[in-house]
């Protein structure tokens, strides 16, 4: 646990300033509690199975898609009007990600492809589930796999593991201390007029929730109110993003542009959380516009916005996504696509060994497609869980993050 | 399957279950609570007994309860408890405003459909609508036209989205704890079903979970361990929620109808002239189902329920099974499922139509469970060193269901745990051995197993620390039992409760909540908390009604220690208001809490000021207490 009585001398002092940076004391003895500067990272589940075939289309393999997919089909081919954007010859990038090719270009993002689960599970429940507990074969695990990581990253802040949604993700069930929030701004003690009374119940609760430290609900109070005075609503309201960075209204947006308060406000945090819903795409699914098109948008353009606000912490910060598997080669019926196996995520950081496509996607015909329909799995998703966490927070062993699993990471970052 | 073996089995398990239910009524009528509850032993006196028993064995004390309980005796009250059958007419009133509690699982899922399409489905099927019309395929005009016509189809039928079923489901929740008076009832209601846990994040759980509490876990409570794990193991919720609806024999195997059918085929017409008219819709069945076997679409056995169930529901972790058990009882409970949504269910209801025909082809339907004899592994298994014979049917889990309850790894891991639900988090092994013994010698009757629990000293030992952190929801409930709220709507709290960390029915996991303070504490749980006191205290939680100056008798509050001592005894009666008060006081003595106003003011607007005060300091006082670290402990 945190050295508490740190914040309890500098919290007097703190709660005088006003406006940017004014719970310093509190943070400076924050940033002395640790070594080194912290690392975070910022994990995003896109929830409802993202199309990775639509998503980083294999360039090479145009004219078969153009069977399999006729409604979905497009092309990197400017000659005929394409509008893919082409990576590397091999793999192109739907257009609506298109904010993040300079990060791209840049050699700090990377798409690993054909990852995913080795349970073939095709119940979007199931397969969370499984890539949140980091236990494809075991539901009943009782934390997720981010929690066991915040257990071995020294964490030392009641903000060290946070997620910017209403409920706890399954990954952050466990042990260790996480914080579930759908807008930092409710981190406030609602106590309204007169101010004399105000001013007096709040005292009385801090002291008596500072009192008898032993207690699990002292202890916990106190850190409680180290939080209040860490973070204020005023400060989170006034918040601005940095060099332009305009992040979508979306909730993932939203969530991104509090994580990156977070972040500047060197709170502590080291692992944050944020969800991406709605890729789902059984109908319609679209080519330029549509249901994937909105969400590609979105995903892009908040990661963008969020990599752009925190410049002064790329070193420190590495966002991954990830989503429980990907959908079928052939479109169906409805100009959409069916729930399948194998997909592709995201990694950024100045770590990442970036501008690269990891991973396999073999000849789509039947007999190298999983179960004769899906984009099969080549990289286990705990290769590329474990490779990031392991290399950003310098853990060894992943006996304890991912029980049962010896296989090899997949060496994705520097 | 002969009707006859099968209907000695049947007999047999009759027969276990008829003596244990009459062993338990016996064992409690003789008893009327002639033994005793040792809170004399630890120093109580006999109030602060019956506040503690109202703590832990009831959602918090309402006003008067203490004295009530007082009254009526310790020993009796509890012995009320364990009788059960005690709702009470506020709340019989409040649940007739949720129609979802009474209906049928079969009407529930019919109006309550599984989102969207389900409606649809109903709605191309009554001949309301043309599914061309809606797919768009006839132009806009009749699509629109289509899209009007199923919302009309929807409230005619009364049919509402799932979500709708989903909110009366917690509605009645925080309704029962906050009014029932069977208070031990809905407490262990609580417990079992987050023991047996499914989720409502689980997209084909979701519509069967009402009827999951109502039918399968709240009847059983007050009875034995083994009724309440068998009807848990034949509900749709927890088939579906943990994959059993999916675990399917492989192809490679052969079912039990399958032996069946070879029986039948070795018969000579002459045998039995009818057999094959009666079975041949069976026949098709059975050709439909060779066919998706062939196709793949039936993938094999799914383990995630046999793990669970010995994992969690019984044996507990290091219960002494092994991986070759899992699969063993994954195949011995393959075939129970439930009916497939849809259209399929039509098909299958068909099919097994004939029902003494589908029994003898060994299938058995109860209400919403069935047991598919085309899905079950016929070769023999071992469980836990125990053979099951080769070619049965549903009493292969049965039996498994028999051996896992009176596994003394179960006894063991159920009577920890209660330990630690109504005692402490680290029960002394004592209490637990206790348990087990009680355990052991009724067959798992959990109504014996709760009388032990009361009579331990170990329980009342911690009357003093009061040391177990409320869950969100009793934290609510409490509160509002002891502030006498009126809940004309329960949606707000139950967001609360949410934001305090316990969405209602939507734990994730099938371990259900962790049964540790510190799962309930983390920074924003407890935040949450704190500010569902401060706004229940200002009123502003909405669809929740109370008056604090009736609770306080009209008294004039004049300080906020005036009024903390009127709202202590309320909301934690019988506890020590010693240091919240001396707090107070102190401050109260430094400065006074309001400047006398300058203007000499009327009479009566001296009253109205003074009302106002009073007021005010009422809600602080309760505020104060509501968000304090004793409100959050039982």
């Amino acid at each position: 646990m945190w050295n508490r009585r740190i914040f309890l001398r500098a919290g007097g002092l703190a709660l005088f300033s006003v406006g940017v940076g004014p719970r310093f004391l509190d943070r400076l003895a924050l940033a002395a509690d640790s070594t080194g500067r912290p690392k975070t990272l910022v994990s995003i589940f896109q929830r409802g199975a993202m199309d990775a075939l639509m998503a980083v289309p294999p360039l090479d393999q145009e004219a078969e898609l153009g069977k399999l997919r006729p409604r979905l089909a497009m092309s990197a081919a400017r000659s005929t009007g394409g509008h893919v954007i082409d990576l590397n010859q091999r793999f192109g990038l739907h257009p609506a990600f298109a904010p993040l090719l300079p990060l791209w270009t840049d050699g700090r993002l990377a798409v690993v492809h054909g990852v995913g689960s080795p349970n073939p599970t095709r119940s979007h429940f199931d397969a969370q589930d499984y890539m949140e507990t980091g236990t494809p074969f075991r539901k009943g695990t009782p934390s997720g796999w981010l929690n066991r990581v915040a257990s071995r990253v020294a964490a030392t802040s009641p903000f060290s593991a946070v997620s910017i949604t209403p409920e706890l993700p399954r990954s952050l069930y466990g042990d260790s201390p996480a914080l579930a929030v759908a807008d930092l701004a409710d981190l406030e003690l609602r106590l309204r007029e007169p101010r004399k009374l105000v001013t007096r119940t709040r005292e009385h609760l801090e002291v008596l929730y500072e009192e008898g430290t032993e207690g699990l609900l002292e202890n916990r109070g106190g850190a409680m109110f180290d939080a209040l005075r860490l973070i204020s609503r005023q400060e989170i309201d006034a918040y601005r993003s940095e060099r332009g960075a305009a992040y979508p209204s979306s909730k993932l947006g939203q969530s991104l542009l509090q994580i990156a308060y977070l972040i500047k406000a060197g709170v502590g945090l080291r692992i944050a959380c944020a969800e991406s819903e709605g890729w789902d795409t059984h109908v319609s699914q679209g080519t330029l516009h549509g249901p994937f098109a909105r969400q590609a948008s979105d995903l892009a353009r908040s990661i963008a916005a969020f990599w752009n606000d925190i410049e002064a912490f790329h070193d420190d910060v590495v966002v991954l996504t990830m989503t429980e598997f990907g959908r079928t080669v052939k479109e169906n019926g409805s100009g959409g696509t069916d729930h399948g196996h194998g997909s592709c995520l995201f990694a950024l950081g100045n770590q990442v060994d970036g501008g690269q496509v990891y991973g396999k996607v073999p000849v789509l015909e039947r007999e190298n497609l999983f179960e004769g329909r899906d984009l099969p799995v080549s990289t286990d998703f705990r290769a590329v869980f474990s490779e990031v966490t392991g290399r950003l927070f310098d853990l060894a062993r992943d006996e304890t993050i991912f029980p049962g699993w010896d296989g090899s990471r997949l060496p994705l970052l520097w | 399957m002969r009707p006859a073996t099968r209907a000695i089995l049947l007999a047999a398990v009759l027969h276990a279950a008829v003596f244990h239910a009459a062993v338990a009524s016996c064992a409690v009528a003789e008893d009327a609570w002639s033994r005793e509850i040792p809170w004399r032993q630890v120093g109580l006196t006999e109030r602060q007994a019956a506040a503690f028993l109202l703590d832990r064995f009831a959602h918090g004390a309402r006003p008067g309860e203490v004295d009530a309980v007082v009254e009526q005796g310790l020993g009796n009250w509890f012995q009320g408890q364990l009788a059960g059958d005690l709702p009470g007419s506020r709340l019989l009133a409040k649940l007739t405003t949720l129609p979802a509690v009474a209906l049928e699982p079969r009407e529930l899922a019919r109006r309550y459909s599984y989102r969207k399409r389900g409606i649809v489905r109903q709605a191309v099927a009554a001949g309301a609508i043309s599914k061309d019309d809606y797919a768009g395929k006839h132009g806009k005009r009749r699509l629109q036209a289509a899209v009007a016509a199923l919302e009309r189809f929807a409230a005619e039928q009364e049919m509402r989205p799932d979500s709708d079923l989903l909110e009366q489901l917690r509605a009645q929740k925080l309704l029962r704890a906050v009014y029932s008076e069977s208070q031990l009832v809905e407490m262990l209601t609580d417990f079992w079903f987050n023991h047996f846990n499914v989720s409502a994040t689980s997209l084909h759980s979701k519509v069967h979970l009402l009827p999951y509490e109502r039918d399968a876990i709240r009847p059983h409570v007050l009875g034995t361990f083994r009724e309440l794990l068998g009807a848990t193991a034949r509900h749709p919720a927890m088939l579906s929620y943990l994959g059993n609806t999916r675990s399917v024999a492989e192809a490679r195997f052969i079912t039990t109808f399958d032996l069946e059918m070879r029986e039948l085929d070795r018969l000579s017409p002459l045998e039995d002239p009818t057999a094959r008219l009666r079975l041949a819709k069976l026949l098709g069945w059975r050709r439909h189902h060779q066919r998706l076997r062939a196709k793949g679409s039936l993938r094999g056995v799914n383990e995630n329920y046999a793990r669970e169930l010995m994992e969690l529901h019984t044996l507990g972790v290091d219960g002494g099974y092994s991986q070759r058990d899992v699969v063993q009882v994954a195949r011995a409970l393959t075939g129970w499922t439930t009916f497939p949504p849809g259209g399929y269910r039509a098909r299958l209801e068909k099919a097994l139509a004939d029902t003494d025909t589908a029994a003898d082809m060994g299938f058995v339907i109860e209400g919403e469970f069935v047991f598919r004899a085309d899905h079950h592994h016929s070769e023999p298994k071992t469980v836990l060193g125990s053979p099951l014979p080769a070619g049965r049917g549903i009493e292969d889990g049965e039996d498994v269901l028999d051996l896992l309850a009176a596994h003394p790894s179960t006894a063991h891991h159920l009577a920890r745990k209660l330990a630690v639900r109504f005692v402490r988090e680290d029960p002394p092994p004592e209490l637990v051995a206790r348990l087990v013994r009680t355990w052991e010698l009724t067959g798992g009757d959990l109504r014996e197993v709760m009388s032990t629990l009361v009579e331990s000293p170990e329980l009342w030992r911690e009357a003093a620390a009061r040391a177990k952190v409320k869950t969100p929801f009793e934290l609510a409930a409490s509160a509002l039992r002891a502030l006498d709220a009126e809940i004309s709507d329960p949606e707000q709290t139950i967001q609360w409760i949410g934001r305090m960390g316990q969405p209602l029915y939507a734990y994730g996991a099938p371990t259900g909540y962790p049964d540790r303070g510190e799962a309930w504490t983390d920074v924003g749980q407890l935040l949450a908390r704190l500010n569902f006191g401060l706004d229940l205290a200002r009123s502003e939680v909405g669809g929740v009604a109370f008056d604090l100056a009736r609770l306080a008798g009209r008294e004039d509050l004049k300080s906020l220690e005036q009024a903390v001592a009127v709202y202590h005894p309320l909301l934690m009666p019988e506890r020590d208001a010693g240091r919240i008060l001396e707090l107070v006081g102190d401050a109260g003595a430094e400065s006074p809490i309001e400047p006398p106003s300058v203007e000499p003011p009327s009479a009566g607007a001296t009253e109205l000021e003074a009302q106002r005060r009073s007021a005010q300091h009422a809600s602080f006082a309760v505020a104060l207490l509501l968000a304090s670290p004793d409100f959050q402990r039982r």
